[in-house]
Order: C-alpha cells, then sequence, then structure tokens
C-alpha cells in the first residue's frame, strides 16, 4: 500500500475531508466521496443491467397475444386471452395486466424481441435454466454464467464492494464467477449484526471491529491483512451506508409488494451509488400447468405494476439513462393448452428490455403458430443475440468473449 | 489465479526442505502447532492443542497422517443410518459431509478430500443422482492419501465424472474431448503442456466407458481401438496406458505438487519449491501420504512465510470455529452459511473448482464471516442442537480475571500471535463497567456471560482470524 493510499484510508474512514480524495483509493471509497462532492457524470461505464428472471416458463403467447390470428384462439380454447388487451398492432397486444408494459411501450421504453430461443430447445427446467445461465446450448462443464465471466474478465478491475448484487438468497448460475458475488435477501441481511445487549456495549463492539479493520489496512503487516482489513472497512461502510439509506428512504413511487419491494432494494443500491454494474431478481413460478388464468394474470400484473414503478422511481432520480433491465424466462409454453386448464414446458418466447436509452418496439418476428416443430413454437431469433447486444452496447464488454461465438446485434439500444 | 498483489511470494525460509527442528528462535509452541492442525486439520480444540504441545512435530504430523482409509467410524455411523440417510436433495448430501467435518476424528482424511474435490471439480448442478457425487466424495477419502496415479485412474471411471465431462457419450466415431481437455488443461499437465491434437487422441482412447443405471460398464464395442497419436507416440492407447504415458510428462508431477503446496503450505509456492516436491512425488512413485508427510515435516511449512498465508475457505471457518469453541452446530446451519459465503459443497462453481483466497472475500461474505462470530459465541436458536457451557468450562480451569480470558480465547484462536493493539482493545473492552467505567472483569458465575461470548465474536470478526 502507497503512503498516500494509506493516509487517504485513514481520512476516508475518519469520514473528514472525504472530498479531497484522489484516485488512488478503493474505488468504493472515492465513488463514496465523489457522490457526496458533485454528481457524476453520464459515462458509459456507469451503465447497469438488471436482470429479471421468470422462473418457471413463461406462457409467451399469453403474453404478447397474436390477438387476430385464428390458430391461437383454436389452441386455446379456454386460455385465449379475448379482449382487453392492448393493443401494440394490428395483430399483437399485451396480456390486459401489462398495464405497466404498455405504458412503458407507448413511452418508447419497452423493447419487445419476439420468439427468443435456441436450437434443439431443452425441455426441462433445470437444464433448460442452465443454458440460459451459461449462455450456452450445449452445456459445458465450464459452468461459470454469462454474467459471472463478465464479472471475472472485464470486472475484474473494479475494486467496489458490490460489483454484482443478486437479490435473494440463493446465486443463480448465471453470476456464478470467481469472484464471489453478493446474494442480498434484504438490507438487513447486509449489515454488520451484534448481540445486543445495550447501546453502549454495541457502539463498543463496532468500534473495535471498525479500529481493527482499519489498523490491518493502514498497517499492512502482511499483503492479505491489508486486503482483508480493506475489505472490511469497505463493507462496513457500505452496510451502514445501505442502512442509513433505507432508514431515510423515501422513493419516489409506491412499490408494490413482492417482486416490487427487490425491485425497490435494487432502485435504492442504485441511488446510493456504490458502482454496481449488476443486479439479478427473480419472480415465480410461471410453471402454469393447471388453472393457468388468475396464476398468470397475477404474476403478469406483479412484472408489470413493479417494473413500471421502478422506471419511474429511477426517472425521478434522474438515473433513467443509467439503467436497462432484461426479462427473460428459461422457455415458453406449449402453442394448445392441456386440460387442466394451463399449458406445459414450451420452447420459444418474448424477452423484454426496459429503460431510458432502450430504443422502444418490436423486434424479430413474431414465431408462426402453424409452422411447428412437435407442437412446440420455432424460435426465430436466438436468446444470445439479446445478450451480445446487452453485453457490446450497453455494458461496453466483448460479447465474443463472454459468449464464446459471434452473435448478430439487436438495434434495441 | 493468485494475484501477488494480495499475497506475498518474497521471504522463503531458508532450508525449506530440511527437517523442521524446535529452536529457541523457532519453538514448537501454540503457533507452529496450531498452524498444523489448520492446515493439515481442520483447526484444534483446547485439549487437541494441548495434546499437540506434549507431542514431538513429528508424531503430531504422524498422528495425524497415519489413519487407515479402510476403517472408519463415520462410515460405520453412515451404514447405520442407512434408510434414515437419504440423498432426496443436495442439502442432505451437503449436510452429511458438512456433519462428517464437524465431527470426525481423523481430519486430514475429510481435508484430503476437499483438496480432491476441488482439483475434480464435480458439480451436482449436472450430476443430479446425488448418491453418484456421494461416492465420488468417498472414492476421494478412500484413495486420496495413495497413488495419484490409481486415484486418477479410479476418477477416469468414476460415473459422476464419466456425466459431469460427458465421458459416458464418448465412442468410437463419436469422440467427446470435454473429459480429455480438462483431464490434461487442469487434472494432470496445465495449459501450454499439450495441443489440441493431444486433445482429440486421449478422448479416443477414454471411448467405451459407459455409465448405465449408475453403474459403470466397458463397451468394447463403443471403444476405438485404433492407433492414437499423443505427445508424439503412436500407439494402442487405451485408458489405463494413456494415464500412465501422461503421468510421464514433465509437467504433470509438477502440476500435482503445485496443487498440494498451495492447498497445504502457501497460494504462492515458489518454481523452487514446486520442481524439489515434483521429484519427491516422483521418487515416492506418486503416493501422496509420503509426499505429505514431508511437506509437512519441513522448515517451509513451519516457517513465518507459510503462517497465515492463506485466506480460509468458508468451510475452514465455520468448522474450525465450531472445533475450536465447543457446542453442537447444527450441519444445515454451516450449510446455509458456508452456501451465503461462496462455498456450496457438490456445487463448484465450474471445472475448475474454486479459485480460493482473496476469490472468497466481498463485501457481503466478509460481513457473514463476522456475522457468523456472533452465532458462534452466543449459540442461540435452533442453529446449535446443544450449546457450550464456556462459562462452567473456564470455572472449572480457574480462569476468572478479563487478563485469563482475554489470553485463553487468543490462544484458542489466533495461537496467541495477535497485535499487541487487539489484545489491548479486548482487555479495554471487557474491564469496562455499563457506565464505561474502568471495571476489572471477574467471572463468578455459571450462566451466560455477554462480555465474555463478546470476546470470542470480537476475535471472529478481524482480518487476523481469516487467514490459515
Amino acid at each position: 500500500m502507497t503512503t498516500s493510499r494509506r493516509e487517504l484510508l485513514k481520512i476516508g474512514l475518519s469520514g473528514a475531508a472525504v472530498v479531497s480524495l484522489s484516485g488512488t483509493m478503493p474505488a468504493f471509497l472515492s465513488k463514496f466521496a465523489f457522490a457526496q462532492s458533485a454528481p457524476r457524470t453520464q459515462v458509459s461505464d456507469d451503465n447497469i443491467l438488471v436482470v429479471i428472471q421468470l422462473t418457471g416458463g413463461n406462457d409467451g403467447l399469453n403474453t404478447v397475444v397474436p390477438f387476430a390470428d385464428d390458430v391461437y384462439h383454436k389452441s386455446r380454447g379456454q386460455l385465449a386471452i379475448k379482449d382487453k388487451h392492448h393493443k401494440i398492432n394490428d395483430q399483437l397486444g399485451l396480456h390486459p395486466a401489462l398495464k405497466g408494459f404498455k405504458q412503458l411501450f407507448d413511452d418508447g421504453q419497452l423493447a419487445i424481441v419476439n420468439g427468443c430461443g435456441y436450437p434443439k430447445p431443452n425441455r426441462s427446467h433445470f437444464e433448460a435454466m442452465n443454458i440460459w445461465h451459461a449462455g450456452d446450448p450445449q452445456q459445458s462443464a465450464r459452468v461459470t454464467g454469462w454474467l459471472g465471466h463478465y464479472i471475472d474478465h472485464q470486472l475484474r478491475g473494479s475494486d467496489s464492494a458490490l460489483k454484482a448484487v443478486s437479490v435473494g438468497t440463493e446465486l443463480p448460475l448465471a453470476l456464478s464467477a470467481q469472484t464471489p458475488v453478493p446474494s442480498i435477501m434484504t438490507v438487513e441481511d447486509f449489515a454488520l449484526k451484534m448481540d445486543v445487549v445495550n447501546s453502549s456495549d454495541v457502539e463498543l463492539k463496532r468500534k473495535m471491529i471498525r479500529d481493527t479493520c482499519t489498523r490491518c489496512a493502514a498497517e499492512a503487516a502482511s499483503p492479505a491483512l491489508e486486503f482483508l482489513g480493506r475489505q472490511a472497512s469497505n463493507a462496513i461502510i457500505a452496510a451502514d451506508q445501505i442502512k442509513k439509506l433505507t432508514t431515510g428512504y423515501k422513493p419516489d413511487v409506491d412499490y408494490p409488494g413482492g417482486l416490487g419491494q427487490q425491485l425497490r432494494l435494487i432502485a435504492q443500491i442504485i441511488a446510493a451509488n456504490f458502482g454496481t454494474k449488476l443486479f439479478y431478481c427473480q419472480l415465480g413460478s410461471f410453471d402454469t400447468h393447471a388453472n393457468q388464468l388468475d396464476w398468470h394474470e397475477r404474476l403478469l400484473a406483479e412484472l408489470g405494476n413493479s417494473l413500471a414503478a421502478f422506471h419511474k422511481d429511477l426517472a425521478a432520480k434522474k438515473l433513467d439513462k443509467k439503467v436497462t433491465v432484461m426479462c427473460f424466462s428459461e422457455f415458453g409454453r406449449r402453442v394448445v393448452e392441456n386440460n387442466s386448464r394451463g399449458t406445459d414446458h414450451g420452447t420459444a418466447a418474448p424477452m423484454f428490455i426496459s429503460g431510458g436509452r432502450v430504443k422502444g418496439g418490436m423486434y424479430c418476428d413474431y414465431p408462426s403458430l402453424t409452422d411447428l416443430q412437435d407442437g412446440d413454437l420455432k424460435h426465430t431469433t436466438d436468446f444470445r443475440r439479446v445478450y451480445a447486444t446487452l453485453l457490446d452496447k450497453w455494458l461496453n464488454s466483448d460479447s465474443t468473449e463472454v459468449l464464446r461465438n459471434k452473435f448478430e446485434a439487436i438495434d434495441f439500444i | 489465479m493468485v494475484k501477488n498483489d494480495v499475497m506475498p511470494v518474497s521471504a522463503s525460509p531458508s532450508e525449506p526442505f530440511a527437517t523442521f527442528v524446535p529452536s529457541e528462535s523457532e519453538p514448537w509452541g501454540v503457533s507452529r502447532v496450531g498452524h498444523l492442525y489448520r492446515r493439515a486439520g481442520l483447526g484444534a480444540s483446547f485439549d487437541e492443542l494441548q495434546r499437540g504441545l506434549k507431542l514431538t512435530p513429528q508424531q503430531a504430523v504422524d498422528q495425524l497422517l497415519d489413519y487407515d482409509p479402510d476403517t472408519d467410524r463415520m462410515d460405520e455411523l453412515q451404514e447405520q443410518l442407512v434408510g434414515y440417510l437419504k440423498f432426496d436433495e443436495p442439502r442432505q448430501l451437503q449436510n452429511w459431509w458438512l456433519f462428517r467435518l464437524l465431527n470426525t476424528d481423523r481430519p486430514l482424511q475429510e481435508r484430503i478430500a476437499l483438496v480432491w474435490h476441488n482439483h475434480f471439480a464435480t458439480s451436482a448442478s449436472k450430476v443430479t443422482q446425488l448418491q453418484l457425487m456421494a461416492d465420488q466424495i468417498a472414492l476421494f477419502r478412500r484413495m486420496g492419501s495413495g497413488s495419484f496415479r490409481d486415484l486418477l485412474l479410479a476418477v477416469s471411471r468414476d460415473p459422476a465424472m464419466l456425466r459431469w465431462l460427458d465421458g459416458a457419450t464418448n465412442r468410437k466415431g463419436a469422440a467427446n474431448e470435454n473429459w480429455s481437455r480438462e483431464l490434461l488443461e487442469l487434472f494432470t499437465l496445465g495449459a501450454g503442456h499439450f495441443t489440441e491434437y493431444d486433445v482429440k487422441e486421449v478422448a479416443r482412447a477414454f471411448t467405451g466407458w459407459r455409465v448405465e443405471n449408475s453403474r459403470v460398464w466397458f463397451d468394447a464395442g463403443g471403444f476405438d481401438d485404433g492407433d492414437k497419436t499423443i505427445f508424439g507416440t503412436t500407439a494402442k492407447w487405451e485408458s489405463e496406458s494413456a494415464i500412465d504415458l501422461i503421468l510421464r510428462q514433465p509437467s504433470a508431477a509438477k502440476h500435482i505438487a503445485r496443487r498440494l503446496l498451495r492447498e497445504f503450505v502457501h497460494p504462492g509456492p515458489t518454481d523452487e519449491m514446486i520442481d524439489h516436491y515434483a521429484q519427491r512425488l516422483l521418487e515416492h512413485q506418486w503416493q501422496i501420504k509420503p509426499l505429505l508427510r514431508e511437506i509437512f515435516a519441513s522448515r517451509m511449512f513451519f516457517s513465518d512465510w507459510a503462517y497465515r498465508s492463506r485466506i480460509k475457505s468458508p468451510v475452514d471457518v465455520t468448522v474450525a470455529a465450531s472445533r475450536q469453541i465447543g457446542g453442537k452446530i447444527t450441519a444445515n446451519f454451516v450449510r446455509e452459511q458456508t452456501t451465503k459465503m461462496g462455498q456450496s459443497l457438490f456445487f463448484p462453481p465450474n471445472v475448475k473448482g474454486w479459485d480460493g483466497h482473496e476469490a472468497w472475500i466481498n463485501a457481503n461474505t466478509i460481513l457473514l464471516r463476522y456475522n457468523f462470530g456472533v452465532a458462534i459465541s452466543t449459540q442461540r436458536g435452533e442453529a446449535f442442537a446443544r450449546q457450550v457451557d464456556l462459562e462452567q468450562w473456564l470455572l472449572k480451569h480457574d480462569m476468572r480475571s478479563g487478563e485469563q480470558i482475554v489470553d485463553h480465547f487468543l490462544t484458542l484462536m489466533l495461537d496467541g500471535s495477535a497485535p499487541a493493539e487487539l489484545r489491548t482493545a479486548l482487555l479495554t473492552y471487557i474491564n469496562r463497567g455499563p457506565k464505561g467505567e474502568a471495571r476489572p472483569f471477574v467471572l463468578e458465575k455459571d450462566g451466560f456471560n455477554f462480555k465474555l461470548r463478546a470476546i470470542i465474536h470480537l476475535i471472529c470478526a478481524t482480518p487476523e482470524y481469516q487467514l490459515s
């Protein structure tokens, strides 16, 4: 550790003169310092990707509804959406519960990418999800996730305490990386915990722990101790900051429950400016084998309303140009409904990309409902084209490196 | 990969390969005993530390190493639990291994199984028949300290591995190179020591192995019995002769020596060390146990250079703390904690295994490690099947003053070699009354004492405690 860095770290941790810190200090601290001194400028390196996983296989046909197609109505005697859909054009409309999506679409902030899939589709939840997470239909044993690969290779230099955050208890394979990605279920979980005896005892212990970290970071008795001291110091500050923001945090909109609360947490962390590049959250289960109508409607309402609230909140904080959201599911469902008023595992389905920098609209061909393979839709768009577009045009990365192949970009960014 | 800016690579010890002999300047004290039990075991309890101090280094190493892999109390227990112990879900399998780690009386055997689990990193994310995963770890326990050549041959025919790297679909005319590539790149030689052509030809030598109903069999009809050219030598290579050929490559012994030195000694062993132990490995005809005995007996192993040079894995942190402090922590709680901290047993991130060291640490995982200190020190709730009666133990051993208690836990958890500032801070904390006034601490009665419990928490929540 250089002398200047050591001194700066001490200053930073004591909370004084933060504004004067230079770039030699840990990125998190300098970002924090900078955030207090002046608004951050818009550079592409600040772009943030939020992935929403629709777990269980979302029924694409009842999400982006081909309402003008007779085959659709014949195939879906019980489940076809007959009215109240939000018309997008003469052929297609959004499910009635997707009011939130319609608003984003009308504002030009929602791209719908039709017919996403891959060759030889897999209908096992588990294996199909692995394929989407790995970004690799071959499912090789190198099961680092596509985002994990991005973290390992492109974010290796980043010293941020929170390069990527998964909201939830378990880390998805997509984020599986050599650098462990934190899973944050709640703000409460991301905190320095204490056995609470009384407040003065808690304060004493907190101070001791902080002092020990600072001493290790500053003294640098060994590189490992310095590294650990620095990580712990950063984490404690990050946790305290997150806690402070939650306590005093007022979202600029009302978020619905479920996914809405996950996105609210993500908005909080984005607003706190920790330098986090990736967020991941999940909604489910979309595995609607029986009595699909109410179930699917509830999920889509949760999805649409939560996403709309999220973008509205970001816009109010003037962060809407920094954030892009991608929604996907491991597969769509079969064209013909089953005998339980539900649908079974199918293949191609739409993906959704939203955000202030997204060029809204319809992309790629809607799959034919007559030209089927084993009763399933043939995909028109390899899902990795969406990944490649986001990697190259949004995350300033090299998609060929991450996906081990070149995929044609789609014009939604 | 280990980044040099995090771990020291200089200041390696003098005469590293000579046998360590205790002296006045390099005593056989708590630091070295604790170091041995952390690296070659799973952390020492107070009694184990005391016993270790009375042994010679050689005796202590022998006690850890000389177990008979064919008889195991834990295996007997597992047999008794047939019908109760089900591996329907990954968590059950993970809990069983963690239970063994928490309770075994032969920690080095489990440590070696962990090393090979990381080396031949196979994941239940693809091998969904969990019994096969359990069997693979049992293979590591049974053969992990024997001949690496025999271990490698067994792994090449292990059903979990055949599924994991698609060996089971590798057949004549339709070779699958997944196993062959990782065999060369990760398991034996390292990148740069073979060609793409070698990968293709080695794949052909391993054709014909099948897995059916969890049983492995050799399908002679699927085997490619033609000539193959591997490393420039043409012959009718098959799996066993190919393995012997691969292990004759100069980089093979170095690759394995480097792996063992990294896991047991230091994240960045020098070339001189790798070359020395690679040579010794060959002289021992690939036997792992005699090589480990030499490593553990060496000046290198007991040097300041090796001491606290590695960052503990999540399993190290949780299992060692439990073995040190006592009490009955549940395997399920350890599973939840280690998973959150980034080490979900049976689910390595990919075939390369866990990078370890500084890759274990990020903002969330360091907080989880610190917070684990609260759990292990207070032992409240369902995470603990039985709580440790620390107060009674301390009273029985006549440890009552703040100084005695702080020094006891610093000895147990940090080998008594903690920075003076830490000891002073702990003493200041314990000898302070509710209003912040100075009040010498005296443990007077049995029952939960929050001050002394906090000492354990505060030691867990130090950078030093994260190091092995």
